[in-house]
C-alpha cells in the first residue's frame, strides 16, 4: 500500500468517524459539544489538522491529490459542524424561552381619560348635521332679553314667558342668561345671509332645580331659512337627524304645540327607546318621548328683523342634548351628568 | 288643567269614542294628555236600598237589626248604629264583597251576637262632604237597587291636559269640547239659555251702578242683580264636578261662580248686595297707599299699577286676581251681584306676580278671556242658581223662596269687539304645510267648526273672521297652523329642503374645542360638565380682594341658592367642588378638565389690569361681531384642569405617585405640543395676582410667539384649607382663544437631509442655585456661534455635597447635527468650547 492509499484510508477513516460523532452528538447537543467536536477534528492537534502535517511525507506527485481529498474532508468537517452549531443555538434559545413565562393577565396602568356623555352626543350630532348641510354656529350665554324674547315674538309681560323660568342679571338692563339656544337664531339672522341651514349647540340656563330639570343644560336650535322652505322639510330633516342617532326602527310624531316664535309650532316625539311604544316607566306610560319644540319660523321674527316675511320661510327645531344623551347612553339621573364624579365620568369614550 | 270626561260629555257626545281614542285625539291638536285617571271610589255593589223593618238589637242599647230590601233576593239583615236608620227610608248599602274608600272592604260579621250582611253607609263613608250624624237618606223618588256611585256622580274619568299658554279658550270645558267637535266632526252641545226665575220687573240698574276709569284697564263690565237667593249647599252634580276639577264645593252661589267659569273660561265674582257701598262698582287704578284685605284672610299693599273694584267708598277686589274678603258672600247672603268682567291681562299679570298670588282668575284673565261672552256667563250663573235652587228645595225639601234675576244686566260695553278679517291663500297654505291636497273648502269647513265666520270664500282663497275667544289667531299664519292642526300633522309629507350649497363658513373656535377636548381625553384627563356659579364664598376662599379683575363677576337676581348668586370668573371653582366631591366618595386619582366659559361684569372690572387678566376686558370671539357692540357682559372660552395631589396609588410595577407642579406641566405641555405649540415660556406669578396659587409652585405661561395662554399652580394652602382639602391639588387654566392663536402662528419645520448621524457630549455645569433651567434655555437661545447644537436635554440637576455654598451642578446632554456632513470630533469639540465660553460669560457656568 502506497502511502497515498494509506492517507486515503486514513481519510475515509476520519470521515465515517465524523460521520459517527455528528449522530451521536445529537442525542444532547449543546454549544461546548459542538465546540468539542470542533476542537477533535480542527482543532490545532485535530484529526483533519494532523492529516495536513501527514501531507508533508507524501511525494510531490502525490501531494495535489491528497490535499484536494483533505480540503473536500476539511470543508465537510466546517459544514457540518456549522450546521450542528445551528442546531444548538436553536435549541439553546428554545431552552431559553421555556425559562421565560410572563404572567400576560397582570394589570397595566395607562393614563386614559374620558369625554362628557353630552359632548359625545354634541359631537355625533354635529356630525350629523354637518352632513346635511349645516354649519354650527356659536353665539353668547348671557344675552340681552332682545335676543332671547323680544325678537322671538314673545310678547312683554305675556305668560309664554313663564314657560321659560328666567335667571335675571343684576345691575344690567334686560339682561338674562339665555333660556334656550333659539337666541342663535336672532344673532345669525342679524349677522348672516340668508339662505341659512345652521345647527347652534350650547348651554343654557333656566331657574328650575329638581329630578329632571338642572339650572344649567343643553340644547341644540338648527334652523333653515330660504324661500319656499315647508313644514314637510322641517319633518324630514328631523326625521334624518333623529334615525341617525337613534337608527331606523324606532317611529317618530309630530303634534301641535306653541312657541312664540314658530307658527305652526310642533313638538317632537320619538317612540320609547326603552319599550318600543308599548308604555313603560321611562316614557310615562305614553309609549312616546319627547324629544323636542319646532315649526316654521313666525314670520313676526322675520320682520323683527326687516326680512321679507312672505319671500322668506323657515323652519326652526331645540332639542334638549342631556336628554338625548341619557336616551341614547341608557342614564337613569340627570343629575349626575353634572357632578363631576369621575367614577361615572370615566366610564365614557374619547370618540362617539 | 283636570277635565272630567263625565262633564266634557255634556258638551259634545263622547260616549263613541274610546279614552284611549280620545286621548290621542287631544294630543293630536294640540292638547297634550299628560295623564289619565280613572276615579272609581266604590268598588263591588253599592246600591240603593229600602229599610223595610228596624228592630231594637237584643243585646245592644244603640244599635239597630234592620231589613233591608235591595231589589233582589231575600232582605239582608243589617246591624247599624246610626239613629237615623228607621224603616221606610231609602238608605246606601255596602253588600258583603264592596269596597268604600279607604280600601274599607265590606265582610260578613257578627255585632253583639246578631249576625250583619253588609253596611248602610254615612256620608263621610263614601268620601262624600259630610252631612250630619248618621247614614245618608236618600229622596223617595230613587231605585231601589240602582247603582250609588251613579246617583252620585261618582266615577269618572279624569284626563290631565298640559295646556300651552295660547290657548285660553281651552281653560273652560266647552272651547275644549269645541277644538274636540272640530277634530271629531261632532256637533258642540252649548247650554240652552233657560227662563226660571228671570223677572222683567226687576232692574240691575236699580241696584247698581257701574264705571270703568281706565278704557285699556277693562274692556268690559257686567253686573247682574239677583234677588232672593241662598247660601245653600249646591246639588250633588255640582259638588262632584267642582271636586272633578279640584275646587272645593263651599256653598251654591259661590260653586256656581266656580262651576261656570270652569265652563266657559270667563272667571266670575259674585257681591254681597249689602257690601257695596253707594251701590256703585268701579274699575279703577288702587291708590297710594291703598290696602285691601283679600278673601284668603291677608292684607294687600296695593299700588297704582293694580287694577282693583271698588265701591263708593273702598276697594272690593283686586281685579282678576282675588275679591275682597269686606264683600264676600256669607251664610245669610240674600241679594247677589254677578260681575263678569275683562281685565287687562298684561297688568293683572304684574299683580299677581307682585303678590305671588297665582288663582285660577288670575291664570285666566292673563291669557285672556272672551270679551264678547261676558252677559251671557252672568246669565248662565243666576241660571243655575235658579235651578239649583229649585232642584234641592225639592230634592232636600228645603223652605228657601225662588231666586229672582233682573231681567237684563248692566253692561259696560264701550267699544265693543270688532272682528279683523284674515285672508288665507291656499298657495300660501301649500307652501308652508307641504300638504298640497288641502283646498279652501276644506279649510273654509275646520275653520268654521272652530268658530270662525267665512267672508269670502274662492278656489284660491278664503277671508274669515277669527271668533273673540280666540286671541291667539291675528294673522294668515295663524289660520295655516289651525288647518294643518286639525287636517292633522300625520299629513304632513317627509320631504328635504331644496338649497343651494351653503357659503356660510364656520367659527374656527367651534371645532377647535371638540378637537382640544378629544386631545385633553387622550392625554388622560377626563371631561366633566358643572353649573357655572359661584357665590361670594368662592371669592373668599380664594382670596380674591374686591378690585381683583376676578371679582368683577356678573351677578344674578334671582339664583337658586345663594352660592350660585355670581356667574364663574373661574373655572376652577367648579373643579374644586368636583375634587371635593370626589374625595368624599372616597375616590383619589382625581383628574378633570373643564372646557366652558368664564363671564365678566366689565363695568367692575379695573381698566388698568395686570398682564394675566387683560383678555378679560376683550369679548369673546363667539359673540358676533354686531352683537359685540351691545352692552353685555364678557364671556371667555377656557380649558380648567385639576389634579388630585394623590394620583396614582402603588401597583405591582410602579410606585406610588403623587402629582404636583410638574404633572400639571406635563399634562399642559402634552396638550398643547398635540397643536404644535412645542415651546412655551412659564415665568413666576405675582402673588397679588394670583391670591389662591402657591407662590412658590405656580407660573404664568406663553407660547413661544408671546401668546399669554393662562396659568398653571399648585393651590395656595390657605384656599385649600377654606375647600376642606388637606393637601393642595394643582390646577390649570387656559383662555382657549388665545391657544386658537397661537395654533395660528406659522410654524418652520426641518426637512430634506436628516441621514447624517448626530454627535452627543454631556457636560455639567456649575451655576449659582437661583439660576432657573429658563435661564440656561434663555442662553441656549442666545448663543450666537452656534451652529451645529440642535437640542439640550437636562440630564441631571444637583446641589449638596462636595459642591461650593450657593452653587448647583445642572448637566446636559448637548447634540449637534449638521444635514450637510457626518460632524468630525474636531468640529464639534471647536463649537462646544465655544458654547461653554458662551454659558460662562452669560451665567457663569462653569463646568465641573
Amino acid at each position: 500500500m502506497s502511502q497515498l492509499d494509506g492517507c486515503l484510508k486514513q481519510i475515509e477513516e476520519i470521515r465515517s468517524q465524523f460521520d459517527a460523532d455528528s449522530v451521536s452528538s445529537k442525542a444532547q447537543l449543546t454549544t461546548k459539544a459542538v465546540e468539542d467536536l470542533r476542537i477533535k477534528y480542527l482543532g490545532r492537534k485535530g484529526l483533519v489538522t494532523s492529516l495536513m502535517e501527514s501531507l508533508k511525507s507524501l511525494s510531490k506527485e502525490e501531494k495535489p491529490a491528497a490535499g484536494k481529498v483533505i480540503n473536500e474532508l476539511r470543508q465537510l468537517v466546517d459544514a457540518g459542524l456549522e450546521s450542528l452549531k445551528q442546531e444548538a443555538d436553536a435549541s439553546a434559545l428554545d431552552a431559553s424561552l421555556s425559562q421565560y413565562k410572563l404572567d400576560i393577565s397582570l394589570p397595566t396602568q395607562s393614563l386614559q381619560g374620558s369625554l362628557h356623555p353630552v359632548t359625545l352626543m354634541r359631537r355625533k350630532m354635529l356630525t350629523e348635521f354637518r352632513k346635511l348641510g349645516f354649519t354650527v354656529y356659536d353665539g353668547p350665554e348671557i344675552d340681552l332679553d332682545f335676543y332671547n324674547f323680544e325678537a322671538l315674538n314673545f310678547k312683554d309681560d305675556h305668560p309664554a314667558r313663564d314657560m321659560q323660568d328666567t335667571f335675571f342679571v343684576a345691575d344690567r338692563v334686560a339682561t338674562i342668561l339665555r333660556t334656550h339656544t333659539s337666541n342663535i337664531q336672532i344673532h345669525a339672522m342679524m349677522h348672516e345671509k340668508v339662505p341659512l341651514r345652521v345647527v347652534a349647540p350650547g348651554r343654557t340656563y333656566r331657574c328650575d332645580s329638581d329630578i329632571t330639570h338642572t339650572p344649567m343644560f343643553h340644547q341644540i336650535e338648527g334652523f333653515v331659512v330660504d324661500k319656499n322652505i315647508s313644514m314637510g322639510d322641517m319633518k324630514g330633516i328631523v326625521d334624518l337627524f333623529l334615525k341617525a342617532i337613534f337608527g331606523n326602527d324606532l317611529s317618530i310624531r309630530l303634534r301641535p304645540s306653541f312657541f312664540p316664535f314658530v307658527e305652526p309650532g310642533a313638538e317632537f316625539d320619538l317612540q320609547c327607546v326603552s319599550c318600543r311604544g308599548k308604555g313603560c316607566r321611562i316614557c310615562k306610560e305614553t309609549g312616546w318621548l319627547e324629544i323636542g319644540g319646532l315649526g316654521m319660523i313666525h314670520p313676526n321674527v322675520f320682520e323683527k328683523l326687516g326680512m321679507d316675511s312672505e319671500e322668506y320661510t323657515g323652519f326652526a327645531f331645540g332639542f334638549g342634548i342631556d336628554r338625548i344623551a341619557m336616551l341614547r347612553y341608557g342614564l337613569a339621573d340627570l343629575r349626575q351628568l353634572f357632578e363631576g364624579d369621575q367614577q361615572f365620568l370615566g366610564q365614557f369614550p374619547i370618540h362617539p | 288643567m283636570l277635565v272630567s270626561l263625565r262633564w266634557l260629555n255634556d258638551y259634545i257626545d263622547l260616549s263613541t269614542v274610546a279614552i284611549d281614542d280620545l286621548s290621542k285625539t287631544l294630543t293630536s291638536i294640540g292638547l297634550e294628555v299628560e295623564g289619565i285617571k280613572h276615579v272609581k271610589p266604590l268598588l263591588g255593589d253599592v246600591v240603593v236600598g229600602k229599610i223595610l223593618s228596624a228592630e231594637q238589637h237584643p243585646n245592644a242599647d244603640k244599635l239597630r237589626v234592620t231589613k233591608v230590601d235591595i231589589g233582589r233576593g231575600e232582605p239582608l239583615t243589617i246591624v247599624c248604629g246610626a239613629p237615623n236608620a228607621r224603616a221606610g227610608i231609602k238608605v246606601v248599602v255596602a253588600t258583603i264583597g264592596s269596597e268604600l274608600p279607604g280600601n274599607f272592604k265590606i265582610k260578613e260579621s257578627k255585632i253583639r251576637g246578631e249576625k250583619s250582611f253588609g253596611m248602610l253607609c254615612s256620608a263621610e263613608e263614601l268620601g262624600l262632604a259630610g252631612g250630619h250624624d248618621g247614614i245618608i237618606e236618600l229622596p223617595e223618588s230613587v231605585a231601589v237597587g240602582s247603582s250609588v256611585a251613579e246617583y252620585f256622580h261618582m266615577d269618572d274619568t279624569i284626563i290631565e291636559i298640559g295646556l300651552t299658554p295660547n290657548r285660553s279658550d281651552c281653560l273652560g270645558l266647552i272651547g275644549l269640547a269645541r277644538d274636540v267637535a272640530a277634530k271629531l266632526n261632532k256637533p258642540l252641545k252649548t247650554p240652552q239659555d233657560q227662563t226660571l226665575g228671570v223677572d222683567a220687573t226687576l232692574k240691575s240698574e236699580t241696584h247698581i251702578k257701574v264705571s270703568i276709569e281706565g278704557s285699556d284697564d277693562s274692556r268690559r263690565f257686567t253686573a247682574l242683580y239677583v234677588a232672593d237667593v241662598r247660601a245653600i249647599p249646591s246639588p250633588r252634580w255640582m259638588q262632584s264636578r267642582l271636586l272633578s276639577a279640584g275646587m272645593r264645593p263651599i256653598n251654591l252661589l259661590v260653586d256656581a261662580t266656580n262651576f261656570v267659569m270652569l265652563e266657559s273660561g270667563q272667571p266670575i265674582h259674585a257681591y254681597d248686595e249689602r257690601d257695596i257701598g253707594g251701590k256703585s262698582l268701579s274699575v279703577r287704578r288702587a291708590k297710594e297707599g291703598e290696602s285691601i284685605k283679600s278673601l284668603d284672610g291677608q292684607e294687600r299693599k296695593l299700588v297704582p299699577g293694580d287694577i282693583v273694584i271698588a265701591d263708593a267708598q273702598k276697594a272690593v277686589g283686586i281685579a282678576g286676581v282675588m275679591g275682597g274678603a269686606n264683600s264676600e258672600i256669607k251664610n245669610d247672603t240674600q241679594n247677589i251681584v254677578i260681575e263678569v268682567a275683562h281685565f287687562n291681562p298684561s297688568l293683572v299679570r304684574k299683580t299677581s306676580k307682585r303678590f305671588a298670588l297665582h288663582t285660577e282668575a288670575s291664570h285666566r284673565f292673563e291669557r285672556g278671556v272672551d270679551v264678547q261672552n261676558t252677559a251671557w256667563v252672568a246669565k248662565r250663573v243666576a241660571g243655575l242658581i235658579a235651578l239649583a235652587t229649585d232642584e234641592q228645595r225639592k230634592e232636600l225639601g228645603l223652605d228657601v223662596p225662588p231666586v229672582r234675576i233682573a231681567g237684563a244686566a248692566v253692561d259696560h260695553y264701550p267699544k265693543p269687539f270688532t272682528a279683523k278679517s284674515i285672508e288665507l291663500r291656499v298657495a300660501r297654505l301649500h307652501t308652508i304645510t307641504g300638504i298640497k291636497t288641502l283646498s279652501s273648502k276644506g279649510a273654509a269647513a275646520i275653520l268654521e267648526r272652530l268658530g270662525c265666520k267665512v267672508v269670502t270664500s274662492s278656489e284660491t282663497a278664503v277671508t274669515v273672521t277669527a271668533p273673540s275667544w280666540r286671541h291667539d289667531i291675528e294673522r294668515e299664519v295663524d289660520l295655516i297652523e289651525e288647518v294643518v292642526r286639525i287636517h292633522g300633522y300625520e299629513h304632513i309629507p317627509l320631504t328635504l329642503p331644496k338649497m343651494e350649497i351653503g357659503a356660510l363658513p364656520e367659527h374656527p373656535l367651534i371645532d377647535f374645542i371638540d378637537q382640544n377636548k378629544a386631545t385633553l381625553a387622550d392625554i388622560g384627563l377626563h371631561e366633566t360638565v358643572s353649573f357655572p356659579f359661584m357665590g361670594a364664598q368662592d371669592f373668599e376662599h380664594l382670596g380674591l380682594p374686591p378690585e381683583h379683575p376676578l371679582a368683577a363677576a356678573v351677578k344674578l337676581v334671582n339664583p337658586l341658592v345663594e352660592h350660585q348668586r355670581f356667574m364663574r370668573t373661574t373655572m376652577i371653582v367648579g373643579l374644586i367642588q368636583a375634587l371635593v366631591q370626589n374625595r368624599r366618595n372616597g375616590l383619589k386619582g382625581t383628574r378633570l378638565f373643564e372646557l366652558a366659559r368664564t363671564f365678566h361684569e366689565p363695568k367692575t372690572l379695573s381698566p388698568s389690569l395686570s398682564e394675566p387678566w387683560q383678555t378679560l376686558a376683550v369679548q369673546g370671539d363667539h359673540v358676533p361681531v354686531k352683537a359685540r357692540k351691545d352692552d353685555r357682559p364678557i364671556e371667555r372660552t377656557k380649558v380648567a384642569a385639576i389634579l388630585d395631589p394623590s394620583f396614582q396609588p402603588k401597583t405591582w410595577n410602579k410606585p406610588e405617585e403623587q402629582a404636583g407642579f410638574f404633572h400639571g406641566k406635563a399634562f399642559l405641555t402634552q396638550w398643547l405640543a398635540s397643536l404644535g405649540i412645542r415651546t412655551l415660556r412659564f415665568e413666576t406669578v405675582d402673588s397679588k395676582d394670583f391670591p389662591f396659587l402657591h407662590p412658590g409652585a405656580s407660573a404664568r405661561i406663553w407660547s413661544d410667539a408671546g401668546v399669554y395662554l393662562g396659568w398653571l399652580g399648585e393651590l395656595h394652602p390657605r384656599t385649600t384649607k377654606a375647600y376642606d382639602l388637606d393637601t393642595a391639588p394643582t390646577v390649570f387654566e387656559i383662555d382657549l382663544e388665545a391657544v386658537l392663536k397661537a395654533f395660528g402662528v406659522q410654524k418652520s419645520y426641518i426637512s430634506g437631509n436628516l441621514r447624517f448621524p448626530p454627535s452627543t457630549r454631556d457636560v455639567a455645569l456649575l451655576v449659582p442655585t437661583e439660576t432657573s433651567y429658563d435661564a440656561f434655555m434663555k442662553s441656549f437661545v442666545n448663543f450666537k456661534r452656534r451652529k451645529y447644537l440642535k437640542d439640550q436635554r437636562l440630564f441631571d440637576i444637583y446641589q449638596g455635597q462636595n459642591l461650593p455654598e450657593g452653587k448647583k451642578s445642572m448637566a446636559f446632554s448637548l447634540t449637534f447635527f449638521d444635514t450637510e456632513k457626518t460632524l468630525t470630533d474636531a468640529e464639534v469639540d471647536k463649537e462646544l468650547e465655544a458654547l461653554l465660553g458662551w454659558l460662562k460669560d452669560d451665567l457663569s457656568a462653569e463646568q465641573r
